[in-house]
């Protein structure tokens, strides 16, 4: 096993897994006719030859750099494959974003909008390469990762068909239940609830062989079931689906800008498993396992001050985010959760709403962030979560409207999505300033804490890095990609440059923001 | 200390060399793009050069930053530069979309327009993002650096401090708490905590568990729970030697005394009932100071209870239903109060005893009880329970006690087989053999930053010390638990500056009131000067000391204690079939 562990071995490792991945993407690169001009990479004439050798050449280099990377990480299913993930989305950004415009076209980088929106389905493309090198890794690594047992398989199904048909109702209620599926809109019908249930029955069984058992809290597991939600997006209505319906991959601006629902889907559908996946295991747990020993004082000491803690740092946390609310004037609009249209009740609405967002926060993600970077990130990544549960989906809900999940309705949403990020921020690294008071679980004082420390400090090896750089760009860049135009931006800036200190008049499309 | 501050600099150096690489990169990527507009803007500056100097110094400073928080774990690259890529697009948000609006006299509003126009920004932000965390993770596993993720373990101190604290009540286990608060960061201290019960005991609810109101156990909170990271030693402290700076403690079910050395010694030991040797009171009083006591003390009352209910002899039944308090201060009053109440609540299920058969006594010295509060709200709850029947024997003193009688000082001898003794305590008897300075009371005198003169390393706080008051012309401090509260929390953050070598702070500490229950919704208060009194004060009672009641989960025990207390009558279960401590009373057993 030791010989296993040596860096050039691993490099190797990841040569080969690279090559795999480099085959699945390279069929994906000739289904979208892009294979041959690969070869311009070192300045050969376009040809479906040369492109192949460069491109499998590209492969394996960037598989030995992701197995190098990875070495030091922990390398259980999760974990190897949200690291896939995130390394594929990087190189998005580091190939065809930047060293393919500047070695192929010899100009510029080409990091504005336009650029990201026209290199979407290499998006895509990348993620999967991360994806089949990471299996493929994997499939090396099997002795490393912990096998899924009959009741973990059990939970996953059962937490996976519940969280389909809650995401399905939703997606009914608008009309779009065939986006689940990725057949676009269809009237829903028997057929199509069954796709829908079956669908949510492989992704939760695949979520439990991919965590078998989370160590960390019920807020980890939720955000973790939101990674792989998005991952199930692109796999299945985004490719599978794709290819066996229509022949082909969807994956052109066009088509993903309608699947944009979808997406949304596909994020609420993972939460829901992931929390539902962790709570019920901790209930077969608590339920059939034979006692042990517990370091925690019980949830009735623990957990109740991690409501209060979490709904203080709410408090928080919203404060930004009202003063962004009142220059947009959007109270009137919140107050409509409490069918009324008064600035004052909408500021009251909007404090409840946080307090109880941030007690949330507290009882899901206790003793799980030790610092101002995990703080940060499960913070955000909440944050982003909410965003998808609360103004795109329970505000409709709460006050009798259907919720809308497509891209453009979605758009002027951005300002509510960026507020919460940043409420999701604070609350996370004021929730861990409160618990860091009172007892840093991180810093144990006695020796037979230690373990348990170690365990969580732990994190840092294992994906929830990733994940929370996943969750990021997810929220940062998909909503700007499929709404936003660099026109607007020209726009926004000739109006900031021709007004001078006033900012030009809001957008058309702006909604009050949710 | 020094040394941390010199590898602090070290990391937040790199952090400022990381940052500026980056954001030269960040720079020349941005200029590719042509997008500096972006940056300029910032400053108010037009011109590139000056926009140029200002992204740099802005680059520099977030890196140096990053460096400061930066906590250095081997082989964690990925995670170190993924959680650059998540600071940088967080970064994004808090710049150019909220920080530069707002530095050009606008308010950010976050819009998908401007989203669109900063999107190169965000990769650039990215970017900048993963180079400094990802560069200062090299130079600091390069050259050192960065505060590693320390263990217990790992992390021997050069010396350690030895800090002993003597006594679990509410002074010394506010000391040893504010000294687990206060050194959560240190690891040279090393706190150990004796006490002769393993819990600190909510005294100002005793009274209740004696009168079958409360669980005992509920107004007792845990130590090790209290304090999971100090030392606790379950044992009776035998002897203090301050010349060789250790304690002899004799552990509960240890054949040998343990020697505990210590640099700082805390004498938080309380008092103990003091009958000033009057004949027969140690034998035959009970006092009201532990939670044994209390319980004592319940099972007293309905144990003579259930004998007077088929006594015949009308003199010895009328003995059995007498209950004698010594003492008209606030723990002889409250307990005269709730012994009336638990004896009239659990009448009815005794079906001999009539109203008006149970006689209480309460013998004082003064002319007014509550000399604590002022002489309204005295008369008011002498007022108050002599008209449920209470008799006070104002002005007058115990002086002796035998089986089954007590004897006041003008020769008066009442019958009673329940006599409570609250009126006098005296400090801990260990101190007797302590050379340090004493009052007549046997108080050990300290000074006013509660160190003990002419002992070095002896602290001494609550009822056991005589500490000037200086909010009061430097009068003793009353041996009050707010008082002992505070006290603890002064004297380890004086401990703490003496190791440290800080100056000293005094104690000042100005006492918001008191409140005193009468049984039976009612009771007194005086709050910053203001007096209530009947349901009001009653209520602010019980929410004033649940709150103060440590630990959450006995206040929720207490609140539903009280809370069925409203609705089901009081317990009359006896759970020891012989008469506890008190078993030797019973006349006709003989034993």
């Amino acid at each position: 096993m030791t010989r296993r562990n040596d860096l050039a071995t691993w490099l190797l490792a990841g040569a080969v897994a690279g090559q795999v991945g480099g085959v699945v993407y390279g069929l994906v690169m000739r289904h979208l006719g892009l294979i041959e001009s690969i070869a311009a990479l070192v300045r050969l004439p376009p040809s479906a030859v040369g492109g192949w050798i460069v491109h499998m050449i590209v492969a394996g280099v960037i598989g030995a750099g992701f197995a190098a990377l990875i070495r030091r990480q922990a390398h259980g299913a999760g974990d190897l494959l949200f690291w896939g993930l995130i390394y594929g989305a990087v190189w998005w950004i580091v190939g065809p974003l930047t060293l393919a415009p500047l070695l192929i076209r010899r100009e510029a980088l080409a990091w504005d909008l336009t650029s990201a929106q026209e290199t979407f389905p290499m998006l895509l493309g990348h993620l999967q390469y991360g994806v089949t090198t990471s299996l493929a890794l994997l499939l090396w690594r099997r002795s490393a990762f912990e096998r899924p047992t009959v009741g973990c398989a059990v939970r996953g199904v059962l937490t996976g068909v519940v969280a389909a048909a809650l995401t399905g109702k939703a997606l009914v209620d608008q009309g779009l239940l065939g986006h689940f599926v990725g057949i676009g809109d269809h009237d829903p019908s028997g057929a199509l609830w069954s796709g829908v249930l079956v669908i949510g029955a492989v992704s939760g069984l695949t979520f439990a062989a991919v965590v078998p058992t989370v160590r960390d809290s019920a807020g980890a597991a939720m955000v973790r079931g939101v990674v792989f939600g998005f991952l199930a997006w692109i796999l299945v209505p985004m490719t599978i689906i794709g290819l066996a319906t229509r022949g082909m991959l969807p994956w052109g601006m066009g088509f993903a800008h309608d699947a944009f629902p979808g997406l949304l889907a596909y994020l609420l559908f993972g939460g829901i498993l992931g929390l539902a996946y962790q709570w019920l295991s901790v209930a077969w747990r608590v339920l059939f396992a034979e006692t042990t020993a517990d370091e925690d004082e019980g949830y009735g000491t623990e957990g109740l001050r991690a409501l209060g803690r979490g709904a203080a740092a709410g408090i928080a946390g919203g404060l930004l985010y009202t003063v962004m609310l009142a220059r947009l004037g959007s109270f009137e609009g919140i107050a409509q959760l409490m069918r009324a249209d008064n600035a004052a009740v909408g500021v009251l609405v909007h404090a409840v709403v946080s307090v109880i967002w941030g007690a949330v926060y507290g009882l899901l993600f206790r003793r799980q962030t030790y610092g101002i970077g995990s703080a940060v990130g499960w913070g955000v990544a909440f944050g982003f979560f909410i965003w998808v549960v609360g103004p795109n989906t329970l505000f409709a809900v709460l006050t009798g409207q259907t919720p809308d999940w497509s891209a453009d309705s979605t758009a002027p949403r951005t300002a509510s999505l960026v507020g919460h990020l940043v409420y999701g921020a604070v609350l996370g690294v004021g929730f861990h300033y409160f618990e860091s008071r009172h007892n840093p679980w991180w810093q144990p004082r006695r020796e037979r804490l230690e373990a348990r420390a170690d365990q969580r400090r732990r994190q840092l090896q294992t994906s929830a890095p990733a994940i929370w750089a996943l969750v990021m760009l997810v929220a940062l860049t998909l909503p700007i990609i499929f709404g936003g135009s660099d026109e607007m931006g020209r726009n926004a800036m000739q109006a900031e440059s021709t007004s001078g200190e006033e900012r030009g008049p809001p957008m058309d499309d702006m909604q009050p923001m949710r | 200390m020094r040394y941390i501050a010199v590898l602090a600099r070290r990391e937040v150096l790199f952090g400022a060399l990381a940052g500026l690489l980056a954001g030269v990169v960040f720079a020349l990527a941005m200029q590719a793009e042509q997008m500096r507009v972006e940056v300029t803007g910032l400053a108010g500056v037009s011109t590139s050069g000056a926009g140029l100097v200002v992204h740099l110094v802005l680059a520099t400073l977030i890196g140096a930053v990053v460096g400061m928080q930066y906590r250095h774990e081997p082989g964690s690259y990925a995670a170190q530069i993924t959680l650059g890529v998540t600071f940088g697009l967080l970064g994004w948000i808090l710049g150019p979309l909220t920080i530069r609006p707002l530095a050009e006299g606008q308010i950010p509003d976050w819009s998908i327009a401007v989203a669109s126009a900063g999107f190169p920004s965000l990769m650039g932000h990215m970017l900048y993002g993963a180079l400094t965390i990802g560069g200062l993770y090299w130079a600091v596993g390069r050259w050192g650096g960065g505060a590693v993720l320390a263990r217990p373990s790992e992390c021997a101190a050069d010396r350690v401090h030895r800090i002993v604290v003597l006594g679990g009540g509410f002074g010394g286990m506010s000391a040893a708490q504010t000294l687990e608060r206060m050194t959560r960061k240190r690891r040279d201290l090393d706190v150990t905590l004796v006490s002769q019960s393993n819990f600190l005991l909510f005294t100002p609810m005793l009274a209740e568990v004696a009168s079958s109101a409360l669980e005992a156990q509920h107004i007792a909170a845990p130590i090790r729970a209290a304090c999971p990271f100090t030392n606790f030693i379950h044992g009776d402290v035998e002897r203090i030697d301050t010349e060789q700076r250790r304690v002899l403690v004799h552990g509960r079910r240890l054949a040998e005394p343990q020697a505990v050395p210590y640099d700082h010694l805390v004498l938080a030991m309380g008092s103990v009932p003091n009958f000033y040797g009057l004949p027969g009171l140690a034998e035959h009083a009970i006092t009201l100071k532990t939670l044994e006591d209390a319980v004592g003390l319940r099972h007293r009352v309905l144990s003579q209870l259930e004998r007077a209910d088929h006594e015949t002899n009308v003199e010895v039944r009328q003995r059995l239903l007498t209950f004698v308090v010594a003492g008209g201060g606030f723990a002889g009053a409250e307990t005269i109060a709730e012994l009336f109440d638990l004896v009239s609540s659990v009448r009815r299920y005794y079906q001999h005893l009539r109203p008006g058969d149970a006689r209480f006594v309460l013998v004082h010295s003064r002319d007014r009880i509550l000399p604590e509060l002022s002489a309204e709200l005295g008369a008011y709850a002498l007022e108050k329970l002599s008209a449920r029947g209470i008799e006070f024997r104002l002005g007058r003193r115990v002086a002796a006690a035998a089986e089954g009688s007590v004897t006041l000082d003008d020769d008066t001898v009442i019958a009673c087989e329940t006599f409570v003794w609250t009126a006098g305590n005296q400090p801990n008897p260990i101190l007797r053999d302590l050379g340090c300075v004493k009052n007549r009371a046997g108080q050990v005198v300290a000074d006013a930053t509660l160190r003990v003169p002419d002992t070095p390393g002896v602290w001494a706080v609550g009822d056991a010390a005589q500490i000037p008051d200086l909010t009061n012309d430097d009068r003793p401090c009353p041996p009050t638990a707010q008082h002992a509260l505070r006290q603890g929390k002064r004297v380890a953050q004086n401990i703490l500056a003496s190791i440290d070598e800080r100056p000293l702070k005094p104690f000042r500490y100005r006492a918001t009131g008191s409140l005193v229950g009468l049984g039976h919704r009612t009771a007194a208060a005086e709050l910053w000067g203001h007096k209530f009194s009947g349901l009001l004060a009653w209520f602010m009672w019980r929410t004033i000391y649940l709150s103060k009641l440590p630990g959450l989960e006995r206040k929720a025990r207490v609140a539903l204690d009280w809370a069925l207390d409203l609705v089901f009558p009081r317990d009359i279960v006896l759970t020891t079939a012989a008469d506890g401590r008190f078993g030797s009373d019973d006349p006709e057993r003989g034993s």
